[in-house]
């Protein structure tokens, strides 16, 4: 045999020992799968590196899966889980882990000052720092917005994402409980009929309708302050449904069945529902609004005191896992055939 | 309650985007083919400098990553994208500008078997018979035309990174959705079938035309008509035209963003993490893939490649990342391969399978076009100067290409990549969430220049050692030629 059939087996070896020496030297990392937008989790999850000395190794998911993808790796690795703590942005999707019994309950010290809305009661999950489904508005183009979320008719400038995962999910979700699946498809198809457009994640509505492109969308508090930081031409105001409840999202975590590192994800389970990290999402770009109980010195953003007003009128999600299943279910016979 | 389509909305189905597909690919390799056979007659009318200026603006748009493409032009093409007939026209216009060099490569290397004159002494002999003439005229085309087209076809038909950035749905993209909603696998690939294949009847039809060096011993570049002087006008204005919307553009304006950026990212150990992540990978993709190519053309003997072999080896490849990046998740979470699977190698795995199409007909075009009698007597006289002009210049380049198509593949990054490994295309698409910021544009200026820096490095230090290694290897073989005596 000649010295060329050995180049790929003797390339892909040198290859292998590299990585074993260079990525897989030192300490095992505690595996965090992260949903929520790197800019902001990476410093927190750095923090805690420096803060612990446990080294983390983060997994992030990309902005055209967002959660669900990271959530159907979970599933697909149920047998031989690599990840240890699940930081999801939302919550359908951590709904479902629970109900596959990949988490491990934990009632930490963070669980404790958790509002009991949005907590698990068996500590399988636990929320903590939450964004608001708002209407979007270029003021630009619209001068008064309100009224406007009810109204029907050519709807060709209005922007929405698509509802097969994320926060749009969710909305689908509430709609899909609150209204029943016969309103909520009937919606659903009003909206298509009229020629809402359907883009690939609310970053994307949130563009279109600071650009102008569109005049209004349905996205997330955090988008909308992304546009309005830079400048933008936007409004926005709270989705109220029939009762004046709004949407609030909350970010979740919760510890992976089967972890090698259990206590040290116990640690950063922890370390996320501080107060602290909730102080600190508050104080970022993208305005988190705190969901449990701060010192009562603590000095919150204008804005975001604003938004944990609208978030007291919450609808509670922690008992939409049925109405999430049937409604995915629905959208998937619709989406994806 | 009525469903959608009973009330004219019409759902997104595989099937019906696979038929959209494969009308958009239909229409994109035509004009494509069209296009390519206008400007090869360009090219090969001309030489030297002008000659390479013509190439390097007909490649410039087709080496630009998609991604830096699409973010580029995001902001001009979100107000196309609310005008869905469009968005299809911009979309298809953008895969021709990407598409048609390799169909114009494809026909460079795959020239005519008979030239000009040869076919119009066929028209002069056949001129009753309008059948045969037409039947020859074809058969004289060779396979350079049909392969041009099969390529662009599948290439254009499994495209996915510019329609997921331009919000368009094509099938691929309904397939990423379908696995990101938490469709089972078997349903994936379920719904991968339709699409699936079409392209292996594509595959098919292009194994059985696939050996080329068979079909056509014509010199590359040969035997085209070289172009009226209106549609030299013409053909000089489009690769112009494609070069500053496909690649000028976009790179200006990338750079004016970055400007302010580049303080940012002083410090970045993460990026250049995530950079050394995506040269390990692109590296050792590039160069296994390579190597397997060699490999099959070695089973060939010494006739040459088997095409046979080749064609199956780059045939999981062309199937594109997401379907392989799931069939290889799947594989490898099955109990024998579970251990290796937050490793590198699935990744490695998949990025070899997709790149092994390139290397195949890089390797093909490297051995079809080489100087076979002066490589031989520069390899006599052991002079790797001339060695490296001669063939190891054209191979270095080829595995270049290679490590760069590698370096930028985004979804079997993203499906595959090992934990704590992020490869720098993963980053930035998560990082474009947020639209063009001077810093993410300055992150994209770094991971593109990467690239360009080995480009730099491998160059210099292989020219300097060639360099040397030819002086010296000329200095002593000097008194070795054949027939000379050694001195004792």
């Amino acid at each position: 045999m000649r010295s060329h059939y050995y180049v790929p087996v003797a390339l892909a070896a040198g290859l292998l020992i590299f990585w074993g020496l260079f990525w897989r030297s030192g300490p095992q990392p505690l595996v965090v799968y992260c949903a929520h937008d790197s800019i902001y989790s990476e410093s927190i999850l750095r923090e805690f590196e420096r803060q612990s000395g446990i080294p983390v190794a983060i997994r992030f998911d990309t902005e055209a899966t967002k959660s669900l993808g990271l959530v159907e790796l979970l599933v697909k690795e149920k047998d031989a889980p690599r990840c240890d703590l699940f930081w999801n942005n939302e919550l359908l999707g951590t709904l479902r882990l629970a109900d596959c019994g990949l988490l491990e309950p934990y009632k930490g010290s963070g669980y404790a000052r958790i509002p009991g809305g949005f907590k698990d009661p068996d500590g399988r999950w636990t929320g903590f720092a939450a964004r608001l489904r708002v209407c979007i508005f270029n003021t630009d183009a619209v001068e008064k917005p309100d009224g406007m979320q009810s109204t029907p008719g050519d709807l060709s400038r209005w922007a929405i994402a698509k509802p097969l995962y994320g926060t749009t999910l969710t909305h689908y979700s509430v709609l899909w409980q609150k209204w029943g699946p016969e309103k909520t498809k009937a919606w659903h198809q009003q909206w298509r009929v009229g020629g809402v457009r359907e883009l690939n994640g609310n970053a994307a509505v949130k563009d279109a309708v600071a650009a102008g492109v569109c005049v209004a969308g349905f996205t997330d508090t955090d988008d909308f302050f992304e546009a309005r930081d830079e400048g933008k031409p936007v409004a926005m105001r709270p989705l109220r449904l029939e009762g004046g409840e709004t949407i609030c999202i909350p970010n979740t975590v919760g510890l992976i069945h089967g972890s090698r590192r259990m206590a040290d994800a116990r640690k950063l389970a922890d370390f996320l529902l501080s107060a602290n990290t909730e102080l600190a999402l508050a104080r970022s770009r993208s305005r988190q609004i705190p969901l449990g109980t701060l010192p009562p010195e603590t000095l919150l953003p204008q804005e975001v005191l604003e938004l944990k007003h609208w978030a007291e009128s919450a609808i509670p999600l922690n008992r939409l896992g049925t109405a999430h299943a049937e409604c995915l279910a629905w959208l998937k016979s619709e989406y994806l055939r | 309650m009525p469903r959608l389509a009973q009330v004219g909305v019409s759902p997104v189905s595989i099937l019906l985007q696979t038929v959209a597909g494969l009308g958009r690919a239909g229409a994109v390799s035509g004009v494509s083919l069209w296009l390519a056979m206008g400007a090869i007659r360009l090219i090969a009318s001309r030489r030297g400098r002008i000659q390479n200026l013509l190439w390097t603006l007909l490649i410039a748009p087709c080496l630009m990553p998609s991604f830096l493409t699409g973010y580029a032009w995001a902001r001009a093409i979100l107000a196309i994208t609310m005008r869905p007939g469009w968005n299809e026209l911009i979309y298809a216009a953008a895969l021709v500008v990407r598409l048609m060099p390799v169909a114009v490569l494809a026909l460079y290397f795959l020239p005519p078997p008979l030239g000009v004159e040869g076919m119009h002494c066929y028209r002069l002999l056949k001129r009753n018979s309008a059948l045969a003439s037409q039947r020859f005229f074809f058969a004289g085309l060779g396979a350079g035309p049909w392969i041009a087209f099969a390529l662009v076809f599948l290439l254009s038909f499994g495209e996915f990174e510019l329609a997921a950035m331009w919000s368009l749905k094509t099938w691929p993209v309904v397939l990423f959705d379908a696995q990101a909603g938490g469709l089972a696998l078997k349903e994936t690939l379920r719904l991968v079938a339709v699409p699936a294949t079409v392209q292996a009847v594509l595959l098919g039809a292009l194994v059985a035309r696939g050996n080329p060096q068979a079909r056509s011993r014509a010199v590359p570049g040969t035997g085209f008509k070289p172009a009226g002087r209106v549609a030299r006008c013409g053909f000089w204005f489009y690769l112009v035209a494609a070069a500053a919307t496909g690649a000028l553009c976009p790179l200006a304006l990338v750079i004016r963003e970055a400007l302010s950026g580049f303080q940012a990212l002083r410090g970045n150990a993460l990026l250049i993490r995530d950079i050394g992540t995506s040269l390990f990978f692109a590296t050792g993709a590039a160069g296994l893939s390579w190597s397997i190519a060699g490999f099959s053309k070695k089973t060939g003997g010494e006739r040459g490649s088997s095409p046979k072999v080749g064609w199956l080896l780059g045939a999981p490849g062309m199937l594109g990342g997401l379907v392989l990046a799931l069939l290889l998740l799947a594989g490898f979470q099955t109990r024998p391969l579970r251990a290796l699977y937050d490793t590198p190698v699935p990744l490695f795995v998949a990025l070899t399978f997709l790149l092994l199409p390139l290397a195949l007909c890089l390797r093909w075009l490297c051995n079809a076009t080489r100087p076979a009698p002066a490589l031989h007597i520069a390899r006599m006289l052991k002079n790797n100067r001339l060695v490296w002009h001669l063939d190891g210049r054209r191979r270095w380049w080829s595995l270049f290409l290679l490590f760069c198509w590698g370096y930028f593949e985004f979804t079997a990054s993203t499906l595959l990549a090992p934990i704590g490994m992020t490869p720098v295309i993963a980053r930035l698409h998560n990082l474009s969430h947020y639209g063009q910021t001077a810093v993410l544009s300055a992150m994209i200026c770094a991971a593109v220049s990467v690239p360009l820096l080995v480009l730099l490095l491998t160059a210099t230090g292989r020219g300097l050692y060639a360099r040397i290694r030819g002086q010296s290897s000329y200095l002593e073989t000097g008194s070795r030629l054949p027939g000379t005596r050694q001195a004792a």
